[in-house]
């Protein structure tokens, strides 16, 4: 197959959008974050609920996952 | 039956011969340039073939470098003139090198040349290393002299009937030049010719010594790595060791004598670089740091294809003899060099780049840097290389390592700077991988924290506190 006949290749997401995204990921990934850590400090064992936990921690990680990311790419670490 | 064999090799030699001296085949008419304004010696020859034959066509014209020049050819090249402008490329494949009869090389027709019939072709031919400094050190005062051997004569396989050749001098200022008659000097040219009715592989040594203050700077060593991202980017890094191959210094350097401008004149105080016209963060440096003396000139807005200019200085005026080593990189976005349908991919970007005016580049690794998972890599160079065993490059994010193109070429001039096609499949789903290692990383991170806040090490059970049994 030659080139002629392919479309140029165009990443997922726009490059210049990168800080902006990583910006905002970032915050909601903060948020759940702190939130997670306030409920583990603030609950006991009787009291904490793992469902609770387990959605936090999720919720958390995807965003901060792909925050973090997104930083990489921003900064220049084109991963 | 050994006997046997030898004549058999030997019969077919003569025919190999016979068959590519193409006995009827005439060059009517040869005007060679020969430019030796630079350290490089460009030879163009605009030949006119005529197929002397009465019937029977020709497919091929077999062009001859002679034995002194054989090993110093670093770019071949020719062209079928049709018109005034309009040029045809034809194929060069190289047939045989030797002390003897010196580099032949067969260039194919386009069509094929049918008796009687003439044709116009344009070789070019770039040689290295046959512009020797003489005398081969000078001091900081002295200008720079340099000395060329060729031949006056039309080298060929094929008789000659008439033939000129016109050498471009980098100044007019000739200590001596070879003379044989007729020959006219004016500024900076020398016009031999025309000579008439030369035999086959005939010789007769051209010499000019004369001035050229022209940089003589050759990168010993080029690496160039081209990182490709499948997020957007295209990140390109040369490091280059670079040295002045003319007239040796001699003596000692006086900085203040070179601040006055008093001689020093073919030394290298800066060059220019082009980079492609849409590099960005560009970085010019070395072992110790950031080199400031560097200017980047962008493109202006009406004529956004033009490359950008980046004038680098090294940290010191290049003399004969000396060195410098240097990292130049840029970035590039990734939807102009690379082209997709489905899975599979083709990156088509220069295999070399542009690094001075008149480079030579002795040796060059390319090393080309594939996303991660790709497969079923393959390479269509522009011109023959030596494509090396693949590698595994592992950097930010990586687990099974990303595979590595590497080519070597050696001996490249300007006329090397051409595409190279990378193809390799890619499945797309692949590119979720890092950033799931991200979250994956963060989720691991977080369970440990769930995991650790759920052990009880305390031997006496812990009553429930009263403020937390509120919430």
């Amino acid at each position: 197959m030659s080139v002629e006949s392919m479309s140029r290749y165009v990443s997922p997401i726009n490059p210049a959008v990168y800080p902006q995204l990583t910006f905002l990921l970032l915050v909601i990934g903060l948020f759940y974050s702190a939130w997670f850590i306030v409920y583990e400090v603030t609950t006991n064992k009787k009291t904490r609920s793992i469902g609770k936990e387990f959605l936090m921690a999720v919720i958390a990680s995807v965003f901060m996952g792909t925050g973090v990311f997104f930083l990489l790419l921003s900064v220049g670490i084109y991963v | 039956m050994n006997l046997l064999s030898t004549i058999g090799i030997f019969l077919i030699v003569i025919s190999v011969i016979k068959a590519d001296s193409n006995a009827d085949l005439v060059n009517a008419k040869v005007e060679r340039t020969i430019d030796l304004t630079s350290h490089l010696a460009r030879l163009t020859s605009l030949i006119t073939v005529e197929n002397k034959a009465t019937s029977g066509s020709l497919k091929s014209y077999t062009y001859t470098i002679e034995p002194a020049h054989a090993k110093n050819v670093a770019f071949i090249g020719a062209h079928l003139v049709e018109g005034k402008k309009q040029k045809t490329k034809l194929n060069v494949v190289e047939l045989s090198k030797d002390n003897q009869r010196g580099a032949l090389y067969r260039v194919d027709f386009s069509s094929e040349l049918a008796a009687g019939k003439t044709a116009q072709i344009e070789v070019e031919v770039v040689l290295y290393d046959l512009v020797r400094p003489y005398p081969e050190e000078i001091s900081q005062q002295e200008k720079q002299y340099v000395v060329f051997k060729g031949n006056h004569y039309f080298y060929s396989l094929y008789p000659t009937k008439t033939q000129t050749t016109t050498v471009n001098l980098a100044s007019d200022k000739t200590e001596s030049y070879s003379q044989l008659k007729p020959t006219s000097k004016s500024d900076s040219s020398i016009k031999y010719g025309p000579y008439e009715n030369l035999k086959p592989f005939e010789q007769s040594e051209l010499s000019v010594h004369f001035e050229n203050n022209s940089p003589f700077l050759t990168v010993t060593n080029l690496l160039r790595t081209i990182e490709v991202s499948l997020w957007g980017n295209i990140a390109v890094e040369e490091t280059i060791d670079m040295t002045h191959t003319g007239a040796k210094l001699i003596g000692s350097f006086s900085r203040f004598d070179y601040m006055r401008r008093q001689g020093g004149q073919s030394s290298v105080k800066s060059f220019k670089t082009l980079l492609p016209s849409t590099a960005a963060d560009v970085y010019y440096r070395d072992e110790i740091g950031n080199i400031s003396t560097s200017n980047l000139r962008l493109p202006s807005k009406n004529n956004k294809g033009e490359p950008v200019e980046l004038e680098l200085k090294p940290r010191f005026p290049l003399f004969g003899g000396w060195k410098t080593h240097y990292t130049v990189g840029y970035n590039l976005p990734v939807y102009q060099y690379l082209h997709n349908s489905g899975s599979n991919y083709v990156l088509k970007m220069k295999l070399l780049d542009h690094v001075y005016d008149d480079q030579l580049i002795e040796n060059a690794n390319i090393r080309i840097i594939l996303p991660e998972h790709a497969s079923n890599v393959e390479v269509i160079a522009p011109y023959s290389v030596d494509r090396r065993p693949n590698e595994k490059h592992f950097t930010y994010l990586d687990t099974v390592g990303r595979p590595v193109v590497v080519i070597n070429k050696k001996f490249a001039v300007e006329n090397h700077v051409k595409d190279i096609q990378v193809k390799f499949t890619y499945n797309k789903v692949m590119i979720l991988q890092k950033p799931l290692l991200v979250v994956a990383f963060f989720f691991v991170l977080f369970f440990v924290v769930i995991l650790v806040s759920k052990i009880d090490l305390s031997i006496v059970p812990t009553p429930v506190q009263e403020h937390a049994k509120k919430d």
